[in-house]
C-alpha cells in the first residue's frame, strides 16, 4: 500500500506532499497556496466523478489548512456565492465533514492519512451540490447542534460496523 | 456470466481481423508466390510475422512473407551485391504483374505497396538451409550478406504456447498490443509485446488476470533483455532508450489498475471494473453503463473513487472514502 501523508509530512515538505497527493488521488490536483512553519494551506481542485460530470456537476475547489497542532480545515473557494447545508459558522466557515461524537469508524483522524481526508472533502463538496439540485442530502447526515444523535439508517449503521471491523482486522497483531 | 467476461468477449471480437480481409490477404500472398514461381525465381513462400502467428491487430495492411528462392539463384549467396540483386529480380517480376504497385528495397525485404485500399507486403528473399533445421537464410542488403533466421520456429513456438493456454494466448497478445497502441502510441514493436506475453503467460488464465500479469511483466522486463519466444534474439535494442522509463511507469500503473479492476469485479462492481478496462484499452473496449447521480451518491457513502474516476460502492477503488455524517455545530 502507498505511504499515507501525515501532518508532519505536510508541514515539513508541503510541495512534496502536494505532488504525492495529486498522484494518488484520481480526480484531484493539489497545490501549495501558502506555507509557514505553523501552518500550511493547500489548494485542492476536484473534478466531479464521471457519474456527476455527465450530469453537469462543476469542478470544486477548496483550501485545506493544516496547522502544527494537527488541526485541519476545508474551506470552499467561492463559498459566499452558493448555499451550503453543512458549513460551520463564522469566522472559519469550514466544511463540517463529520459529527464529532460519532464512532471512530465514522470520523477521520490523522492515522488515516490526508488522502482519506481529501476523499471526504471531495465527497462532501459533491453532496453539497447534490443538495442544491435535489433539496435532499443523499445519505444520512447528523442533525445540527449538540446531540445525542444516534445513527438512524441501516446503511450508516452497516458502514460504521463494516469500517470498524476492517480497521480492527488491520490493527490486529 | 460476469459482465466483465462479456465485456472482454466483446473487446476480443473487436480486435479480430475481418475474416474476408484475412482471406483476401491470403489470396494475395498466394498470387505473389505464383507470379514468382512462374518467373522461375521461387520454389515456394510462406507467411511470417504477426499475421502468421495470429497476433496481428487490424487494420490488416502490412503482411510479411518469406519467398524461397530457386536453386538457380544460389550463386547470389556468394556474389557481392547478391542480396540486393535478389530483391531487384523479384521486383522485376512483380512490377510486370502489378504495374500500379510501388516498391521499396529495405534491409531484409522488398516492400510492395498496392496503394490505398490494398495491402502492403514485406517480401523477404531467402534460401532454405539444408542442415536439418527449418531455418532459412534471409537477404540483408545493408550488410550485403545472407543471415540465418528462424521464422517457422517462431510461428511454431507461439502456436504451441497458444495451445498450452487453450487458445487464449494469441487473444491476450492482441489485447496487449491494443494497450500499447492506445497508451504508448504504438511505439513499442509488436514482437516485443508478444515476447513479454510469452514470458509471462504459460497457462490458461482469464483475460483480466492475463492482462494484469502481462502489464506487470512488461514493467519488470522493459529496459532489460527481452528474448523473442524462440530465445535466440534479444529485442531490447528495438526500444528507444528515452521510451524505457515512461513505458515502465505506464505498465506499472496499468498493472495496478488492472488489479484494482479485478478486485472491484470480485466484489461485484462490474461496471466500475469495466470503466477501468475501458480507460486502459480505449474505445474498442465496451463502455460501462451510465449510473445516475442519486445511485452514485449513495454508493459513495462508504465506497471509493476508482482510477477511472467513477464511484464504486466497494471501498476497493483507488481512493476509498471513509463514511461520515456531515453535521454543523
Amino acid at each position: 500500500m502507498a505511504e499515507l501523508t501525515s501532518f508532519s509530512a505536510v508541514l515539513t515538505d508541503p510541495h512534496g506532499s502536494a505532488k504525492h497527493l495529486t498522484t494518488s488521488y484520481p480526480l484531484a490536483v493539489i497545490s501549495v497556496r501558502g506555507a509557514q512553519p505553523a501552518r500550511v494551506m493547500l489548494r485542492a481542485r476536484f473534478e466531479p466523478p464521471h457519474e456527476f460530470a455527465i450530469a453537469g456537476y462543476p469542478a470544486e475547489e477548496a483550501g485545506i489548512i493544516v496547522t502544527a497542532t494537527g488541526a485541519v480545515h476545508a474551506i470552499p473557494f467561492n463559498g459566499s456565492t452558493r448555499s451550503w447545508l453543512h458549513r460551520n459558522p463564522p469566522p472559519l466557515q469550514d466544511l463540517c465533514l463529520w459529527y464529532p461524537d460519532d464512532p471512530r469508524s465514522l470520523r477521520w483522524e490523522w492515522p488515516d492519512g490526508l488522502e482519506s481526508y481529501l476523499a471526504i472533502v471531495h465527497r462532501h463538496l459533491v453532496y453539497e451540490e447534490y443538495y442544491r439540485r435535489e433539496a435532499i442530502w443523499p445519505v444520512e447526515d447528523a442533525p445540527h447542534g449538540v446531540g445525542p444523535h444516534p445513527l438512524r439508517t441501516r446503511q450508516m449503521r452497516y458502514l460504521a460496523r463494516a469500517w470498524r471491523d476492517e480497521q480492527n482486522a488491520q490493527t490486529r497483531p | 456470466m460476469s459482465t466483465v467476461t462479456a465485456a472482454f468477449d466483446e473487446f476480443d471480437d473487436s480486435l479480430k481481423l475481418d475474416p474476408d480481409e484475412r482471406q483476401a490477404a491470403q489470396d494475395c500472398h498466394h498470387e505473389i508466390r505464383e507470379v514468382l514461381r512462374r518467373a522461375g525465381l521461387a520454389t515456394g513462400a510462406f507467411l511470417q510475422g504477426s499475421l502468421a502467428r495470429k497476433t496481428m491487430l487490424g487494420p490488416l495492411r502490412d503482411i510479411d512473407m518469406v519467398v524461397l528462392l530457386s536453386a538457380t539463384l544460389r550463386y547470389l549467396r556468394d556474389k557481392p551485391g547478391g542480396a540486393t540483386e535478389a530483391m531487384r529480380l523479384l521486383q522485376g517480376a512483380l512490377a510486370k504483374a502489378y504495374p500500379k504497385a510501388t516498391f521499396n528495397l529495405a534491409k531484409h525485404a522488398l516492400q510492395i505497396d498496392f496503394g490505398d485500399g490494398g495491402f502492403s507486403f514485406d517480401v523477404v528473399p531467402a534460401f532454405e538451409l539444408e542442415d536439418g533445421t527449418d531455418d532459412v537464410e534471409i537477404a540483408d542488403t545493408e550488410q550485403d550478406c545472407w543471415e540465418r533466421s528462424n521464422p517457422r520456429e517462431l510461428v511454431r513456438a507461439v502456436a504451441a504456447r497458444n495451445q498450452q493456454c487453450d487458445g487464449r494466448f494469441v487473444h491476450q497478445v492482441r489485447m496487449t498490443k491494443q494497450f500499447v497502441r492506445v497508451q504508448l502510441d504504438g511505439k513499442v514493436c509488436g514482437l516485443i509485446s508478444e515476447s513479454v506475453a510469452y514470458a509471462a503467460i504459460t497457462t490458461r488464465m482469464p483475460h483480466p488476470l492475463a492482462c494484469e500479469t502481462i502489464f506487470g511483466a512488461y514493467a519488470r522486463m522493459i529496459g532489460g533483455p527481452i528474448f523473442e519466444p524462440t530465445g535466440r534474439d534479444d529485442l531490447a535494442g528495438k526500444i528507444s532508450s528515452d521510451l524505457v522509463e515512461p513505458a515502465r511507469r505506464q505498465f506499472a500503473d496499468a498493472a495496478e489498475r488492472a488489479a484494482e479492476a479485478r478486485r472491484l469485479a470480485e466484489a461485484g462492481d462490474y461496471q466500475a471494473a469495466i470503466a477501468i478496462w475501458h480507460d486502459l484499452f480505449g474505445k474498442e473496449f465496451p463502455v460501462p453503463s451510465l449510473v445516475a447521480p442519486r445511485v452514485a451518491a449513495t454508493a459513495w457513502a462508504g465506497g471509493s473513487v476508482t482510477s477511472a474516476g467513477t464511484i464504486s460502492a466497494a471501498p476497493l477503488g483507488r481512493r476509498p472514502a471513509r463514511p461520515t455524517r456531515s453535521w454543523r455545530s
